[in-house]
């Protein structure tokens, strides 16, 4: 009997170290799968933004995103919806972007290429752009962007 | 027979009681695993901002194997004019002659903890010597920290010199 108990005890406390291993700082899903789903995301966002759809950006952005702007500023996400309302038709390209995940957190980092018309003067800039992704509760949302503008 | 039948209820009723102990001992643990790995907002924020500290102070002092410590492999670093590196070439970079950073140390940090993931936002400033040109250099900077095998990492840095 007391062979039993001992052997449930040992068998208890091993599930209870695998299934903490597997609840620990983990992968919400494989590598790969985390970086497609990003990457579509990212796709959407930028569509999202050349047509200046704010409902989709809204799902798209965590409430707390801290955003800096190509040209320096630090905007809330209340602030990029309503830049986005706001401002002048610009068209975006983005020329390349890589997506890297690291568990529960995706960073995307790439060039984009902003065309547009501001105060009656055509301009073009490019920028070098890191995105932070973070898996909550089924979803990944993105909580970071910044773009450095690239000194030609 | 009647005996050795109550018996074994008996020794089923104990076996019952240490499945039960067992298990709510099991779900206990490991209801507390992820929160203690990563403590509180707070606390998370706290540590981050004394690696913040304990970067730009390295960068100051050219440390690398500090900075090599702090840096995820991975790591993804925007300088401000734009151009991007990969730890390696940060690294290199920081140990190269006609660089004389005088002094370097943020102005503001703000953290935002996600779980196992934080983000950081601020502005630094930095003085120094570049190929014999003095220069001043205020920038905005953001840092991505996770938290990987125990202990923070910085994935990746940006910064701009554009602050408005």
């Amino acid at each position: 009997m007391k062979r039993s108990k001992w052997l449930i005890v040992l068998v208890c406390l091993g599930l209870c170290l695998s299934s903490g291993l597997a609840t620990g700082p983990v992968h919400a899903q494989d590598t790969v799968d985390a970086e497609s789903k990003v990457g579509t995301l990212e796709r959407l966002w930028g569509e999202a933004a050349q047509i200046r759809d704010v409902k989709a950006l809204d799902s798209i952005f965590d409430d707390s995103l801290v955003y800096v702007h190509i040209d320096g500023r630090l905007l809330t996400k209340a602030q990029v919806l309503a830049d986005t309302k706001e401002a002048d038709a610009v068209d975006i390209v983005v020329q390349s972007s890589i997506a890297r995940a690291h568990g529960n957190t995706v960073i995307v980092s790439g060039v984009l290429q902003l065309k547009g018309v501001q105060r009656g003067k055509p301009y073009l800039r490019h920028g070098r752009f890191i995105d932070t992704w973070v898996y909550r509760e089924g979803h990944w949302l993105c909580v970071a962007s910044m773009t450095t503008a690239m000194q030609s | 027979m009647k005996l050795s039948l109550m018996n074994l209820a008996l020794m089923n009723l104990g076996l019952m009681k240490t499945i039960t102990i067992v298990l709510a001992i099991t779900w206990a643990t490991t209801a507390m695993l992820p929160g203690q790995q990563i403590n509180s907002d707070s606390g998370v924020a706290a540590k981050i901002r004394d690696l913040e500290y304990a970067r730009f102070d390295a960068q100051h002092r050219k440390d690398n194997l500090a900075l090599d410590a702090m840096f995820d492999n991975a790591l993804v670093w925007v300088e401000p004019n734009g151009a991007q590196l990969t730890k390696a070439d940060y690294l290199a970079n920081l140990r190269k002659t006609g660089m004389n950073v005088v002094e370097i140390g943020p102005e503001s940090i703000t953290v935002h903890a996600h779980g196992t993931t934080a983000v950081v936002v601020g502005i630094y400033r930095e003085r120094g010597v570049k190929d014999g040109q003095a220069y001043v250099l205020r920038a905005r900077f953001m840092d991505t920290w996770v938290f990987k095998n125990g202990r923070w990492l910085c994935i990746a840095a940006a910064a701009t010199s554009s602050v408005s």
